[in-house]
């Protein structure tokens, strides 16, 4: 039964994320006057990926994108949805925090594998970047941490229960606005997309990644969406009692993210690193303090 | 008994007969040196287990102390009487392999600074002192000028003015203190009414003064870099391990046993042992700090003598039981690491070529018991477990933090002291052990150079002695406790058996 | 004598025998230190539970006792295990071409490391600790001109250490009036309400001490030096086992002088009495600031640098701070999460340094950006390593993460948040470091001059899966380990935590690690099946990659220049140069050292001088007793 619900929960995050996606690309499209391609365009695309030859430079490419889409997965596994987990746990959001990486470093260990030097770069630039937005995200956490006592994000929900007074993004603005600018930075939209922009590097780290290795690197996107659009709607907008409104509250923040990302130009990586820690991180910074003192 | 003389005889003989003996042979100096400074060892071994049980007191010239001159032979003295002829047979059997000519003079000079040093250990009366003390000066001063053409002698020549200035001193503060208390003996001296204490003060610094200058002292140590670099090996590890033992334990003597409380220097006893107190820890810092970049190995050996004796001097100053232990531990392991330094030195200075350890790398490639005996001899030094140096080291500054005052600034210097000196050491050390750069260094096969027994041979005894001591220092626990006992009661055991000392 | 002091001498002698028996037949030197670790493993296994047994030894001048206390018999059968699965390792990777002397110095290093952590008086300690602190030296800096650099550094920080020590032991036992160190510490803790002050020295000596030893704070600079020029299996041992000695002191003697009232470590004294923040002791917290510092400095510093060795080496120097933040917390859950990531950083670090040897060994190569590749001809030292980096980046389900998770439920604890933003932020940067090490070195393109070496040798290999297997047991069933410490812990008087075999109770929350481990291995599985689903997939040869239509052996381009690793992270370099630049303890060291030279100079000549020594001496008489008398 519990082997049913976390391949459920899997397939529930890979296709949330790629509908996401999808209305992404639509939200992108409307605000470059364009039509867009129709909202059920990612499906299509991951099942033409898995139905395409691919090549692998060796097998530590196969290893390291079957690891990155797994840490992920496992990442979701602990994140509760409107208050519903495929195992029992209490949403540890440390464990989550540190899982999530396994997926990054996954995909990194296969595309270096992959030997193209603009791939390395692309994981060095991301990394780096990693180092910016984890930073005001781990501020964050603690002042939340700090108020509550607590790490669990079941916990944190029935919290933050009681309408939109108690919702954390009222409480303490400040880390709600520096939780969105990291969140910018995690799901890797303009202008933090510098490891990535196929204008950039020829698309960094997926240069080399052909076929089903494509399809898994589109699926671990659609479960980063799906996870840390979750996170933030946990940690600030009150999690949900029902799993739709959940998801209609993932679907807002993700907008407004695609809607930055049809803005803004690209910051280079440094720019980038800096403005995370200067202005995400003071803002986290000074929730902390006005935490710590309340 | 009146036979106990006779350790101060057979170097006097030695040095006597010498001349007339090398009119007949070449080697005859040699032959005889070696001979006296083993019949004196064998003589003193005997003799031990008689002294253990009762000290005893030899009258010279049946005239009684306090006004006649009296020999005092103790555990302590004995002891360290024996140490000086071991280090004598060592250095000299050592300097065979040196292939140096030496001349009957030579052999001569070296009985006669032997015997001074015998004297000194042994002596109880201040004006007996003064005269082995000049003779031990003016020996030395000859040794060392006979040594390299040029350096030798200018070297020589500032220590003997440094020497000799100072000892005008000492003969002044004893005139001083003959004039006020009518007696020159030490043990009378050390149970005497209190003097005045400006003019205790006065004398007794001023009778202390040629010590400070053979234990390198600070201000009186200038004369230590133009000595070694002048002398040659043998020579170094004789003012650095021979005349160095009965320098330390006669400022012992004076200070601990002449000069206390209860003594003729009264009030002025904690004053004097504030100053040499300053003044060792001055030594120890500033001799190690030279010795930190000094790139001729005699002269950082002699540096590193300097400090090791301000150790001993901070010893002295704070006169407490762990402290004596301590630094007679130190006298003893120093005496034995540096004579081995020196002998180790010696032989790279002949088999490199050259006095500076930095052009000396590498040498312990081609012979590995060399550079092994460096780092014996260096982490004696140093104070580093395993070796005999370590215990001393640890009752010092035990003594030091349990005495508290002032006697803190000496374990700060202490501590930075062996900081310092554990990484010059260590510089010279890997140096010696340096695997060569390129090819180009490599020796050339057909100069067979290497060392012979008679640099082996003491080496390795003197390498074993100090790792025997490290591992086992209960050894000589015994001559310890004996030793401390007579320098800081002198009530008991040294006064006693002087004063009452019978005609024989 | 029981077997904790013969096995300490036997191993000694049989060092110091080896050196000179088989000096010609350096093989078997590297014989008898795997005979002595295997003989300290089974030395441990054999003195589990025979809690307080004490030993000791008459030296003539003090008798040395040793005891089987609880949190030493951690360490020491840690450290025995470690060292056993590295000197395997030695066995194969000393052959011929590589061997170097340094067994015999090992094996009696061997010894000194069970004697400091047997050690039951101070004198003991000491001794204990001045061997280890020689031997080891003359093992880093063997014989080379640019190891010895490395090591007189490292030489020097040691002597520092142990001058205080010295100054420490005196002040201590002139305090208590004891050698012995349990009972010196429970008698300091009485003292809080009357000698604050001397309690505060004594502390700050002994932090000296150990800081230098660890390198942590001030002293962070001389891992890289020292990691880089020692002999590779032995960087594993000096980053594994023997920057941890400082740790261990810290939890000797520092921590129980700050033990809370009313706890068991303070039964029968009046405890801390001093100011805390937050339930810490201040002094502690400062430490802890100066752990973060450590641990944020260190990873700057890593990410910096070109050398694997020298990155590896600050990494230690990183993981070393968050130990020290971990314990200077004071609780029980802390002191547990140090011991904890201590072991678990033994291992990994050990597996990562031990993988590195194995590439040296088959390249001769120690420069990342002159690798690359070698997953593709040496696999099982690439695992070795990614297992490796996984832990040290302290994700699941790996070892590291337990100990991390623990590290900052113990901050949590006790509210200390602003010491968590450093704690985090080293760690998430680490993921930099960590992985510009697997890809320059294993990844990327593989240089033809590579193409054919051959992959570790059996015993190397065999070195390196056993530690992987341990990690990867640790990473889900961190009981094995953590319920040993958790009950020394409780022994020795500092509390108890609650775990199981596979949980811990933590202060936010709870975790059950098996099932985090179960749960990635079968996202594993369920993402594999979807990877067959897929349609096959061809190989391609390394060069030939997207490169908009054109072969880059066309411009010229070899596999070597294709590799991306030189300077990997020069954004990172650019932004972090002002910063490096400003905070350099090693140019005030350097500084310190060429100053002391000058100084030494001009004594040397001041003392050469003739005229002015004898005026000197003269007007020093003429003063001193000019004052004598006068005062």
């Amino acid at each position: 039964m519990i082997v049913l619900q976390t391949i459920g929960a899997a397939a529930l995050a890979m296709a949330i994320g790629l509908l996401f996606m999808g209305i992404g690309r639509i939200v992108t499209a409307r605000l470059q006057r364009r039509v867009g391609p129709p909202v059920w365009q990612c499906y299509i695309d991951v099942v033409k990926c898995f139905s395409r030859k691919s090549t692998s430079h060796h097998f530590v490419m196969d290893l390291g994108s079957i690891m990155g889409l797994a840490g992920l997965v496992a990442a979701a596994m602990f994140m509760p949805v409107a208050g519903w987990l495929p195992l029992q746990s209490t949403g540890p959001l440390l464990v989550i925090l540190y899982l999530m990486p396994i997926g990054y470093l996954g995909m990194a260990m296969g595309v270096s594998a992959s030997g193209n030097p603009l791939a390395a770069i692309g994981i060095g630039r991301a990394l780096t970047m990693m180092v910016g937005y984890e930073v005001p995200f781990a501020i964050l956490l603690l002042g939340l941490v700090a108020t509550f006592g607590t790490s669990s994000l079941v916990a944190l929900n029935q919290l933050q229960a009681g309408g939109l007074l108690a919702w954390n993004a009222v409480r303490m603005p400040f880390g709600f606005v520096a939780a969105l600018i990291a969140l910018q930075a995690m799901l890797a939209e303009k202008p933090f997309d510098a490891m990535i922009a196929p204008a950039e590097i020829a698309s960094g780290p997926m240069v080399e990644l052909g076929g089903k290795f494509l399809g898994l690197a589109f699926l671990q996107h659609s479960v980063a969406i799906f996870i840390e659009t979750g996170l933030v709607v946990n940690m600030f907008l009150g999690g949900a009692t029902s799993i739709w409104i959940f998801f209609v509250k993932q679907l807002v923040l993700y907008t407004i993210v695609m809607a930055f990302n049809g803005i803004y130009a690209r910051y280079r990586v440094e720019q980038a690193t800096r403005f995370l820690w200067i202005f995400a991180g003071s803002l986290a910074f000074v929730q902390l303090v006005i935490n710590v003192l309340k | 008994m009146n036979q106990a003389i006779l350790l101060l005889l057979f170097p006097a003989a030695a040095a006597l007969i010498t001349p007339a003996g090398s009119a007949l042979s070449e080697r005859f100096g040699r032959g005889l040196a070696l001979l006296s400074y083993i019949a004196g060892i064998v003589y003193g071994v005997v003799l031990y287990p008689q002294i253990a049980a009762s000290p005893a007191s030899v009258i010279v010239g049946n005239w009684k102390p306090p006004y006649g001159i009296n020999l005092f032979v103790s555990p302590l003295s004995l002891g360290l009487v024996l140490l000086i002829y071991c280090v004598a047979i060592v250095i000299l059997v050592s300097d065979f392999a040196s292939n140096r000519k030496r001349r009957a003079q030579f052999y001569l000079l070296y009985s006669l600074l032997t015997m001074a040093s015998v004297g000194l250990v042994l002596t109880a009366d201040l004006f007996n002192m003064f005269v082995f003390l000049e003779i031990a000066g003016i020996s030395t001063f000859a040794l060392v000028a006979v040594g390299r053409e040029g350096s030798g002698p200018a070297g020589s020549l500032r220590y003997l003015v440094l020497a000799q200035l100072t000892t005008l001193l000492m003969l002044a503060g004893i005139g001083l203190v003959y004039s006020a208390t009518g007696v020159l003996n030490i043990a009378s001296l050390s149970r005497f009414a209190a003097l005045n204490p400006a003019v205790a003060f006065l004398a007794g610094l001023l009778i202390l003064l040629p010590f400070f200058l053979e234990m390198k002292q600070f201000p009186f140590n200038g004369w230590i870099g133009g000595a070694y670099r002048g002398a040659s090996p043998a020579i170094g590890a004789t003012m650095s391990g021979l005349v160095t033992v009965s320098v330390a334990m006669v400022l012992a003597r004076l200070l601990l046993t002449m000069m206390n409380t209860g003594s003729a220097f009264g009030d002025a006893t904690t004053k004097i042992r504030t100053v040499v107190l300053v003044l060792g820890a001055a030594t120890v810092l500033i001799g190690e700090t030279a010795a930190f970049r000094e790139k001729e190995i005699k002269r950082v050996l002699g540096y590193s003598s300097a400090g090791q004796m301000g150790m001993i001097a901070i010893g002295i100053a704070i006169a407490s039981q762990s402290a004596v232990r301590g630094i007679l531990f130190l006298l003893v392991s120093h005496t034995i690491a540096k004579v081995l330094l020196f002998l180790v030195a010696g032989t790279s200075a002949r088999l490199s070529g050259s006095d500076r350890w930095d052009e000396m790398r590498g040498i312990a490639r081609r012979f590995p018991l060399l550079g092994m005996l460096f780092a014996v001899g260096a982490m004696t030094l140093m104070g580093i477990p395993l070796f005999s140096g370590f215990w001393g080291k640890l009752d010092l500054i035990r003594a030091a933090i349990a005495s508290g005052g002032l006697a803190v600034v000496g374990v700060v210097a202490v501590l930075i002291a062996t900081v310092v000196e554990g990484v010059y050491f260590m510089k010279i050390a890997h140096a010696f052990f340096e695997a060569p750069a390129a090819a180009k260094s490599a020796p050339p096969e057909s100069t067979k150079q290497h060392y012979g027994v008679a640099f082996l041979a003491p080496a390795l005894v003197l390498a074993a002695a100090t790792v025997i001591l490290g591992v086992l220092p209960g050894l000589i626990d015994p001559w310890l406790s004996s030793a401390t006992a007579e320098l800081l009661h002198p009530a008991s055991g040294y006064a006693a058996h002087i004063v009452t000392g019978g005609l024989q | 004598m029981s077997l904790m002091t013969t096995s300490m001498l036997s191993v000694m002698l049989a060092g110091l025998l080896s050196s000179i028996a088989f000096r010609k037949v350096k093989r078997l030197q590297w014989v008898v230190l795997f005979a002595a670790a295997v003989f300290f493993s089974y030395v441990a296994v054999s003195l589990y539970g025979k809690w307080g047994l004490t030993d000791s030894l008459n030296l003539g001048l003090f008798t040395a006792s040793f005891t089987n206390s609880y949190i030493g018999w951690l360490f020491f059968a840690f450290s025995s295990g470690v060292s056993l699965i590295i000197s395997i390792f030695s066995l194969s990777f000393n052959d011929k071409k590589h061997i170097t002397g340094v067994a015999p110095l090992w094996t009696v290093l061997l010894a000194a490391n069970a004697g400091i952590f047997f050690a039951a008086d101070w004198i003991a300690f000491l001794v204990a600790w001045e061997l280890m602190g020689w031997t080891s030296f003359f093992i880093i800096s063997h014989g080379k001109e640019k190891s010895f650099q490395a090591g007189i550094y490292y030489f020097a920080l040691s002597l520092i250490g142990t001058a205080a020590l010295l100054a420490a032991i005196f002040t201590i036992q002139g305090a208590t009036g004891t050698f012995a160190i349990a009972a010196s510490v429970k008698a300091l803790l009485a003292l809080w309400s009357t000698k604050p002050g001397l309690l505060y020295f004594i502390a700050i000596l002994l932090t000296v001490t150990f800081f230098a030893k660890s390198a942590a704070g001030p002293f962070y600079m001389w891992p890289a030096k020292a990691h880089a020029e020692a002999p590779d299996d032995f960087s594993s041992f000096l980053s594994g086992i023997m920057i941890k000695y400082g740790v261990y002191g810290l939890i000797l003697a520092v921590i129980p002088m700050f033990a809370e009232p009313g706890t068991a470590a303070a039964a029968g004294t009046a405890g801390y009495l001093g100011a805390a923040v937050h339930g810490t002791p201040l002094y502690l917290y400062i430490l802890g600031w100066v752990a973060a510092f450590t641990a944020v400095w260190a990873t700057i510093l890593a990410i910096r640098e070109n050398d694997m060795k020298r990155l590896m080496a600050y990494s230690t120097v990183s993981n070393i701070g968050f130990i020290i933040l971990a314990l200077s917390v004071n609780t029980a859950f802390g002191i547990a999460a140090a011991i904890f990531h201590t072991f678990n950083h033994m291992i990994f670090k050990g597996g990562i340094f031990l993988s590195l040897a194995s590439v040296k060994f088959r390249t001769g190569e120690r420069e990342m950006h002159k690798l690359g590749g070698m997953a593709y001809r040496m696999p099982i030292a690439f695992f070795a390593f990614l297992l490796g980096i996984i832990a040290a980046a302290g994700i699941p389900p790996m070892n590291g993460f337990a100990s991390k998770w623990m590290v900052f439920q113990a901050l949590f604890s006790h509210k200390l948040l602003f010491l968590m933003i450093p704690a985090f932020f080293a760690s998430t940067a680490s993921f930099m470091y960590l992985y510009r090490g697997l890809h320059s070195i294993y990844l990327g393109q593989l240089s033809p001059r590579f193409a054919k070496i051959k992959p570790a040798p059996p015993l190397q290999s065999i070195a390196m899966i056993l530690l992987m297997v341990a990690m990867y047991v640790l990473g889900g069933w961190p009981g094995f380990v953590l319920q040993p410490v958790n009950s020394a812990i409780a022994n020795a008087g500092f509390g108890s935590i609650q775990v199981s075999l596979g949980s811990i109770v933590g202060t936010t929350t709870s975790i059950h690690l098996t099932v985090v481990s179960f749960v990635f291995l079968f996202s594993v599985v369920g993402v594999f099946v979807l990877y067959i689903l897929g349609k096959r997939r061809s190989h391609v040869e390394a060069m030939d990659t997207y490169t908009a239509g054109e072969t880059p052996e066309d411009w010229g381009v070899t596999p070597e220049q294709y590799h991306y690793a030189y300077r990997f992270y020069e954004p990172w370099e650019k932004m972090t140069d002002p910063l490096v630049d400003t905070v350099s303890f090693e140019r005030w060291f350097e500084n310190i050292r060429h100053n002391f030279a000058r100084m030494s100079r001009s004594i040397a000549r001041w003392t050469a001088m003739k005229r002015p020594a004898t005026m000197l001496a003269a007007s020093a008489v003429v003063l001193i007793l000019i004052l004598g008398v006068l005062l």
